[in-house]
């Protein structure tokens, strides 16, 4: 079906139509001037990732597309699935916005999590990433930093009032999981004042293949894995992963309509994935080879207005507004097949299905003032605004037998049906330039609030909890060529309905709900070094994080833990590893170092290149310490030391260019007691690794984009911590866009 | 310039119904009758299993005698196990839970009162086959009585039961034994029967795994737990739920017995300490041994009971034995192959022409102690 909608899709371009006079994607047309990052100040660390460098990169998914961010480290549970991992932390300590509005929502998970996966690449003008602390300026969920994805804008040249159609037609194939895909997209202009971008993308993505060989020492005649508890499985080339490969369409619409001092956009988003496994429970560990857990759907619909207006007055330059609806669902199917399927008379094919659903409301008002000075040598400006959300949680459960042909329906799914879950805040985030010292602090009020009307059969607790946190931060840069700074920056994250409602298998165990925790509060400090001249830009920073309340899991004792007022759930207690999330006792502290080099070694020949240390350790989550347990342990699952590099020669005057990416990560043995029985973690730690990649391509703005990617050229067997899934073997990625 | 309008709202609509998928509708929830009786069967038969041992029908040998070599004895100098308890090795024994979810399923459907309804074997089936309990380790237990695939194959691969179906007993074996008769009485038919048959396919479950994981605490020190577990549902000798509540109301000696070589391989786990691997595996193969016997002695006492009950006309009793009696065959071929053949000729018939106390006492010559 999806080979059809994309030839459809080809078919359907019409050529014919007038040439724009300028590329879409260049900076020639300059829609609005704005800082870069206007959500954060400019003195914290920031990274962005461009359209022009994912375009020669050639990421599979949004997650990929910040391999090369410093202090970034993608996880990938399944081969449909990706996490981004900043300072350490992902998920629920990571905030994710769309545009300025929240894609997190109440049932991020602690860990990985597939959600930003949901977001096409394709529909991306850049990726920035806040790392540290934001709270303040974003919110709820901000601990760790956050990524801001742009979306792409309509190219509306204001000076041609004309109705101009942009079409481009893109195709892609990667050998390594033979992705085979491409977009529509038609860019409208309509006068000199309202322009649309459309598109839609379609691909069909098959096994992923890795590197190397899993059956270098040999491999029974049936064997599908290499031992009972690791993950993945192969084929029986030792390459091919079992539970890998999906099917993906996309639809996106934004309208821009130019209006005095400013512009209004309507935008729709949609991501619709299809018959996604989870690798690391396809098989799950030590089960019969054939069961499988695939995620028949996993949808976002994102759906929002925005209003950018610059008044120019002293105490309003300009501020933004938006309104917007999101829908994240979820449909999933654990299958134990029938096991004899040779016997009519006997069908033992059982299915475990589930749906959870999250819709949302959320908004945001957010203001600037102009500079202001306040005397010759200062200048005074100011952020603020207000922003807030408002989830409501759909989730069920069912068993159907095959032959008996009945489907039975639990008393509840993975979480509470009808809980609901709030936030507001408001901030204010002033900044002092004196001289060469720019001087900022900011602070933010905040509510949540979280609703569960609970469930009896299973004796889930109804419950209403709200929060009242409050954060501020203070930084210092100066501002000359090689300027220092320093940053304070408080954060918090409340616990969400996943930690509060949630009984669920993970890769690590049985994880039950704890309605009691209290919000995780966090204390960063950095500071570092940045040299900016054209040449060589440098970035240097050590950072020191503080968590109070760090929320970890906690094995329990399955005849105590699994245990609910007269309810058991004797899916917790039979789980090798039912664990609880707690909040620690003590303080946990995250350290590290980040660095990040970009040198333009000739007038077409760059260099950069990023090198990322964490630590992470907290007190031990057990109730009582055993004779060889330690009083602190390690955080589950931080990134090893890791960096990435790359080299790219560019001939302006023909578009071509010439480039080579290489990543690398030393061993992660610093485990937490929940990784080590996290099956996507190999005994004793992940392994470290080193790919190289190599890249072709022509870029003629206006006519055609054409890159060749030579992926993992030595064929390195690799997977980034807590991966369920290997990274790609050698392969190819190859991608034409064609301007009509 | 309006035939370009009209195309570009076209392309416009068709991307609006080609992508924009709908989420699938959720199933619809499917039940059988509900509440209504299954033909077939005498209600409260096939129940409790009978107190008071054996001793109508030829119970175990008055004279038994420990093996010198057994444990607790002198060759075993002093051990963790001396006090006569388990001491569990890790906390989270999972396997406790599947004995409790057996117990669940026994009061849905043969501890009760009047046969099980259509209804009740749904529960049970939902029961069996919740995720980690009895039907994920059913679907890979193997039986580590035979030799494991020498090319390396597991039980868990498809098409290996199939080759190995002695070794790869849980998939290839068991599991039908259970599902079929699971889905029989979720369909109505002879609900009794069935009853007894899932009874018979999860006892069976637990004696092969009782054994299997005594054996396999050699590589993974916790599935020593998990022995203890598979037998006594959690509990010390003088408790005990599954297997171990059958054999104890049955015969308390033969239970003390097969505890005891629970605690052989406890005690040989905690002298020989590497959690991973054995130095001392004489000794596991002692303790081995010691729990082996009296498990074949429980089996037979359970089927001696059982036989008692069926006492030559009582059909649940006998769906019980044709599934329960084949499993001491491995240790009957053993011992004595042509009384091995007698009794598996018995179970493959319909029991008219059989005689109990027959049975009983080629099973009591068999194995006579535990």
């Amino acid at each position: 079906m999806t080979r059809i909608v994309i030839l459809g899709m080809i078919c359907s371009v019409q050529t014919g139509y007038a040439n724009p006079t300028t590329d879409t994607e260049s900076d020639a047309v300059e829609v609005r001037a704005r800082r870069q990052t206007p959500e954060v100040d400019e003195s914290r660390a920031i990274h962005r990732t461009t359209r022009k460098q994912l375009d020669a990169r050639q990421p599979r998914s949004t997650p990929e597309a910040l391999h090369y961010a410093p202090g970034v480290y993608v996880q990938q549970t399944a081969h449909g699935q990706g996490s981004p991992y900043i300072r350490g932390r992902t998920g629920q300590q990571t905030l994710l916005l769309f545009d300025g509005l929240r894609l997190n929502h109440a049932l991020f998970r602690k860990g990985p999590n597939q959600y930003l996966f949901t977001v096409d690449p394709r529909t991306l003008s850049a990726l920035d990433v806040v790392r540290g602390s934001a709270s303040v300026e974003l919110g709820n969920d901000a601990l760790a930093g956050a990524v801001i994805l742009r979306p792409l804008e309509p190219a509306l040249d204001p000076t041609r009032d004309a109705f101009i159609l942009r079409p481009k037609v893109a195709l892609r194939h990667a050998t390594a999981d033979g992705e085979l895909g491409g977009r529509l997209q038609l860019d409208a202009q309509f006068g000199n004042a309202f322009g649309v971008l459309l598109g839609v993308g379609a691909r069909q993505v098959g096994r992923l293949e890795a590197g190397g060989d899993a059956w270098r020492d040999g491999r029974a005649p049936t064997q599908v894995c290499v031992d009972v508890e690791s993950v993945p499985c192969f084929e029986a080339n030792g390459r091919s992963q079992i539970g890998t490969g999906y099917d993906e369409l996309t639809a996106d619409a934004r309208a821009v309509a130019k209006i005095p001092d400013g512009h209004l956009t309507l935008a729709a988003y949609f991501y619709r994935q299809y018959d996604a496994p989870r690798t690391d429970q396809c098989p799950p560990p030590e089960a019969p080879s054939d069961v499988c857990l695939v995620f028949d759907e996993q949808f976002r619909s994102h759906i929002y207005s925005k209003l950018e207006h610059a008044p120019g007055l002293r105490g309003l330059e300009r501020h933004e507004a938006s309104v917007g609806y999101q829908r994240q669902h979820q449909r999933y199917t654990r299958t134990r097949p029938d096991r004899f399927p040779d016997t009519p008379d006997l069908n033992t094919e059982i299915k475990n299905l589930g749906r959870d659903a999250v819709d949302a409301l959320s908004g945001f008002w957010k203001a600037s003032s102009q500079r202001l000075s306040v005397s010759s040598k200062a200048h005074f400006e100011v952020r603020y605004g207000i922003d807030g959300s408002y989830e409501w949680v759909e989730s069920q459960k069912w068993a159907r037998f095959t032959q008996a042909n009945i489907t039975r329906a639990a008393s509840r799914g993975q979480y509470v049906e009808g809980s609901t879950f709030g936030q507001a805040g408001v901030f204010v985030a002033p900044v002092l330039e004196w001289g060469s010292i720019r001087l900022r602090t900011g602070g933010r009020f905040a509510y949540v609030q979280a609703t569960s009307p609970g469930e009896t059969e299973s004796a889930s607790a109804a419950f209403s909890r709200a929060h009242w946190p409050m954060v501020f931060n203070l930084g210092i840069q100066t501002t000359h060529t090689v300027s220092a700074f320093a940053n304070i920056e408080q954060g918090f994250r409340a616990p969400n309905l996943d930690d509060l409602t949630g009984r669920q298998s993970t890769g690590r165990g049985y994880q039950f709900e704890n309605p009691d925790l209290k919000p995780e509060r966090a204390l960063t400090v950095e500071g570092g070094i940045r040299l900016s001249t054209r040449p060589i830009q440098v970035e240097v920073l050590a950072f020191y994080q503080s968590l109070d309340d760090a929320v970890e899991r906690r094995l329990v004792d399955p005849l105590e833990g699994c245990s609910f007022g007269d309810f058991v759930d004797r899916a917790c207690r039979a789980n090798r590893a039912p664990q609880q999330l707690v909040n620690l006792t003590g303080t946990a502290i995250i350290y590290g170092a980040e660095a990040q080099a970009k040198i333009r070694l000739l007038r077409q020949l760059h260099l950069s290149g990023t090198v990322s240390y964490t630590y992470g350790e907290g007190d031990n989550p057990a109730e009582v310490l055993g004779q060889f347990d330690e009083e602190r342990v390690p955080l589950s699952r931080i990134p090893p030391l890791n960096g990435t590099a790359e080299l790219q020669w560019t001939h302006r005057a023909s578009g071509a260019y010439l480039g080579m990416g290489l990543r690398w990560a030393d061993r992660q043995d610093e485990l937490s007691t929940g990784d080590v029985a996290d099956a996507r973690i190999p005994p004793g730690g992940t392994p470290g690794y080193l790919t190289f990649d190599a890249r072709v391509g022509i870029r003629l703005p206006t006519r055609l984009n054409l890159a060749l990617s030579a992926i993992n050229l030595t064929d390195e067997r690799y997977r980034t911590h807590g991966s369920g899934v290997l990274g790609a073997g050698r392969s190819v990625i190859a991608n034409l866009e064609l301007f009509l | 310039m309006k035939f370009r309008h009209f195309k570009f709202l076209s392309f416009v609509v068709a991307l609006a119904c080609v992508t924009i998928g709908c989420e699938s509708d959720d199933p619809d929830e499917t039940s059988n009758d509900g509440g209504s009786m299954a033909a077939g069967g005498e209600p409260g038969a096939g129940g409790e299993p009978a107190t008071g041992g054996t001793a109508g029908m030829g119970g175990m040998a008055m004279d038994c005698m420990p093996h010198p070599e057994d444990y607790p004895g002198d060759s075993w100098g002093t051990c963790i196990s001396d006090e006569g308890a388990y001491e569990v090795i890790n906390p989270s024994i999972s396997s406790i839970a599947r004995i409790a979810s057996f117990e669940t399923i026994a009061d849905t459907l043969w501890r009760r009162e009047g046969a099980p309804s259509t209804d009740d074997f749904t529960t049970a089936l939902t029961e069996y086959t919740a995720n980690e309990l009895l039907d994920s380790r059913v679907q890979r237990r193997y039986d580590s009585h035979y030799p494991a695939p020498e090319d390396g194959s597991s039980c868990r691969d498809p098409g290996v039961p199939e080759m190995y179906p002695d070794y790869c007993v849980g998939p290839a074996s068991i599991l039908p034994t259970i599902m079929m008769a699971l889905n029989a009485g979720v369909a109505g038919e002879d609900a009794v029967a069935n009853a007894a048959r899932v009874e018979a396919g999860l006892l069976w479950f637990f004696y092969v795994s009782a054994f299997k994981e005594a054996n396999s605490c050699a590589s993974k020190s916790k599935d020593c737990d998990s022995a203890w577990a598979y037998y006594t549902g959690g509990e010390q000798v003088d408790g005990g739920l599954g297997l171990s509540k059958y054999v104890r109301e049955i015969e308390p000696a033969t239970h003390q017995a097969v505890f005891n070589g629970i605690l052989a391989v406890r005690c040989w786990r905690e002298q020989d300490n590497d959690p991973m691997s054995s130095s001392q595996p004489e000794v596991h193969q002692r303790a081995l041994r010691q729990l082996d016997s009296a498990l074949d002695r429980a089996l037979a006492a359970v089927l001696i009971d059982r036989l008692n009950t069926w006492n030559g006309s009582d059909a649940a009793a006998w769906a019980f034995l044709q599934v329960l009696g084949p499993v001491a065959d491995r240790a009957a071929r053993a011992i004595d192959p042509a009384k091995a053949d007698t009794l598996a000729a018995a179970w493959a018939g319909d029991g008219s022409d059989q005689d109990a106390a027959t049975l009983v006492g080629h099973l009591n010559d068999l194995f006579p102690c535990p």
